[in-house]
């Protein structure tokens, strides 16, 4: 059908109800209601989780070396390298550079469970607790570290806005 | 500076203000705490959960006691069809349609400036129509144009004013729906509903399918059930004739920043109306149809004209709103104004994470942002199933680019130029 079939079909019509009974309507809310309790409900969770950092991820991914390090990232890095990867860093240590990172930086301990299993990761804390300088400081430049993710809630809608 | 206009002005600085303090907490993640950034994304979120269960309340409301208006007695109407460079064809059709329409009426052309030929075309349906048609020598714009017919064309006894464009195809009923809900005294303006006929055209004409189903079928229906509708479209609007004649003169006048505002005029009068205290309404049922540009640079310009007019518009309607139609003010102040601006920072953020992260974009960002689109727009699915595949384009089109218009938009506002018309004058 051409342009001007169509126009000239449209000009046919008359208010078609396009909109449904008021019953089938109503019908849908029993859809729509617990939709709406889910969006809330994923909404207020993502708002939950946001900024938590996912330690589980990265360990996940690093070598079974006995012992758990988290430091900064930002040793070194541009500000656009800053911008673009993640604050913090776990790294996989032996017990006993654990002991040798212990005896030069601020360490704290703090527990996380990874598939149902617990594990305590040493957070290094102070001036130069970065990769680059830990690396430098064990003699270590192969020491395996991985990013740690954050929760981040990215949920963008379009509203239209019709002229 | 009269009080409006430095309101207006103060309302624009803070939109910039808005951006600025999103885009700064954005990076003072990176450059200190976390803190303020985190506490402001878990604001926004909840701004924006508010926001659609507010709107679904409305919708709610609208289900369960739909609209009812007095049915049409015979009053007389003023159809005013402004146009300029119309394809000799759709002014054909337009004009035929609405001298076919059912109702009492009185058909007014006025042909602003067209150098296509229009003239000629026109006189001609004049012999054989019952049309009134009015010439300008030059393009002045269509706001003079409705001025002009207002002031010196409509006849006395007339009790409604329709006005649609030149290339809109009206069914046969559309001119009585649109004006009945006037016939209650509360009502300023009503306007329709807008099918596209070259929807199945192509990807992009779908996808701007389903923009204008949203558009109308959810947001303009909300803003219907608190009977402050923020736009009464230029393809089919109805005005109270009195009342149009007591606005006419400072709608034509409208300054924005200083400069004399051309494009939007639809909207600018839906706010002059809301802003003498009437109501505003949306009728499905009152049903036109338009053709919408086919090509992404087409949208583009429209869109661009758009997005200027939505953001000067709305800050008009700040500047009022809170004197007559409260619940609209709170709407736009903390939604429809500020949230384009406000997610500035987030949307920032989203990009950086997708650069960082690029496996996320398929493993989680797209699917829960589809899941989430679905469970927002759950009424696509419901009740216009056809129009799924356009809900993704438009969502993903509007992230890539629409939403960066808004901050050109921003940027540009008080530019008057008419993209659209000035390319179809070219063609």
């Amino acid at each position: 059908m051409s342009v001007d079939d169509s126009r000239f079909a449209a000009a046919q019509r008359t208010a078609a109800k396009r909109r449904g009974s008021k019953g089938s309507r109503l019908k849908g809310w029993v859809v729509i209601v617990p939709t709406i309790v889910v969006f809330a409900a994923t909404l207020v969770g993502g708002a939950a989780a946001f900024g938590k950092p996912d330690y589980g991820q990265a360990a996940k991914k690093l070598p079974s070396t006995g012992a758990l390090v988290l430091v900064s990232a930002d040793g070194g890095q541009s500000w656009l390298q800053r911008l673009t990867s993640s604050r913090n860093e776990l790294c996989a240590v032996t017990p006993k550079q654990l002991t040798q990172v212990a005896a030069h930086y601020d360490v704290s301990y703090l527990t996380v469970t990874v598939g149902g299993r617990e594990l305590k990761i040493a957070k290094v804390s102070g001036a130069g607790a970065n990769d680059h300088e830990m690396r430098a400081y064990l003699g270590d430049p192969k020491l395996s570290c991985k990013f740690v993710r954050e929760g981040g809630a990215f949920f963008l809608p379009f509203d239209p806005n019709l002229s | 500076m009269p009080l409006r206009d430095r309101a207006q002005t103060a309302i624009y600085a803070g939109l910039f203000v808005l951006v600025l303090v999103s885009g700064t907490l954005f990076v003072s993640q990176y450059a200190g705490s976390a803190t303020f950034w985190k506490h402001f994304t878990v604001a926004y979120l909840f701004l924006l959960l508010l926001y659609t269960i507010y709107l679904f309340v409305l919708l709610f409301v609208n289900d369960v006691r739909p609209d009812s208006f007095p049915v049409y007695g015979g009053e007389k109407i003023a159809v005013l069809i402004p146009c300029f460079n119309e394809s000799p064809e759709l002014l054909d059709h337009a004009i035929r349609t609405v001298c076919a329409a059912r109702g009492e009426k009185q058909v007014i052309v006025i042909d602003d400036g067209s150098r296509n030929g229009a003239r000629g075309q026109l006189a001609e349906l004049a012999q054989r129509l019952d049309i009134q048609v009015h010439y300008f020598t030059e393009n002045k714009g269509k706001r003079e144009a409705l001025h002009y017919a207002v002031k010196n064309l409509i006849d006395d006894d007339v009790e409604f004013v329709v006005t649609i464009d030149s290339d809109t195809v009206l069914e046969g009923d559309a001119l009585i729906r649109v004006v009945e809900p006037l016939k209650s005294p509360r009502i300023g303006a009503a306007t329709g509903n807008v099918l596209l006929l070259n929807e199945s055209q192509n990807l992009l004409t779908r996808m701007i399918g389903t923009y204008y189903w949203v558009g109308l079928n959810i947001y303009k229906q909300a803003q219907s059930v608190i009977r402050s509708v923020v736009c009464c479209s230029g393809c089919l609007a109805a005005y109270r004739a009195p009342l149009l004649r007591q606005v006419i003169d400072e709608f034509a006048s409208q300054r924005f920043l200083g400069e004399r505002c051309t494009h939007s005029e639809d909207r600018h009068l839906t706010n002059l109306v809301l802003r003498e205290g009437y109501d505003v309404v949306y009728v499905e049922d009152a049903v036109s149809w338009t053709e919408t540009p086919a090509t992404v640079r087409g949208f583009l310009r429209q869109q661009r004209r758009w997005k200027r007019g939505y953001i000067r518009e709305s800050i008009y309607t700040l500047s009022y709103a809170w004197r007559t139609k409260r619940l609209l003010f709170l709407q736009v102040l903390f939604w429809d104004l500020s949230a384009p601006f406000l997610s500035f920072g987030l949307r920032v953020a989203l990009l950086v994470t997708v650069i960082r992260y690029p496996a996320l974009v398929f493993t989680t960002i797209l699917p829960s942002w589809i899941v989430l689109m679905l469970i927002r727009y759950i009424f696509v699915p419901l009740r216009a199933r056809d129009k799924l595949v356009g809900l993704f384009l438009y969502m993903l089109f509007y992230e890539v680019c629409l939403y960066w218009l808004n901050l050109w938009a921003l940027l540009t506002v008080k530019n008057s130029s008419w993209v659209t018309r000035q390319h179809t004058a070219q063609a």
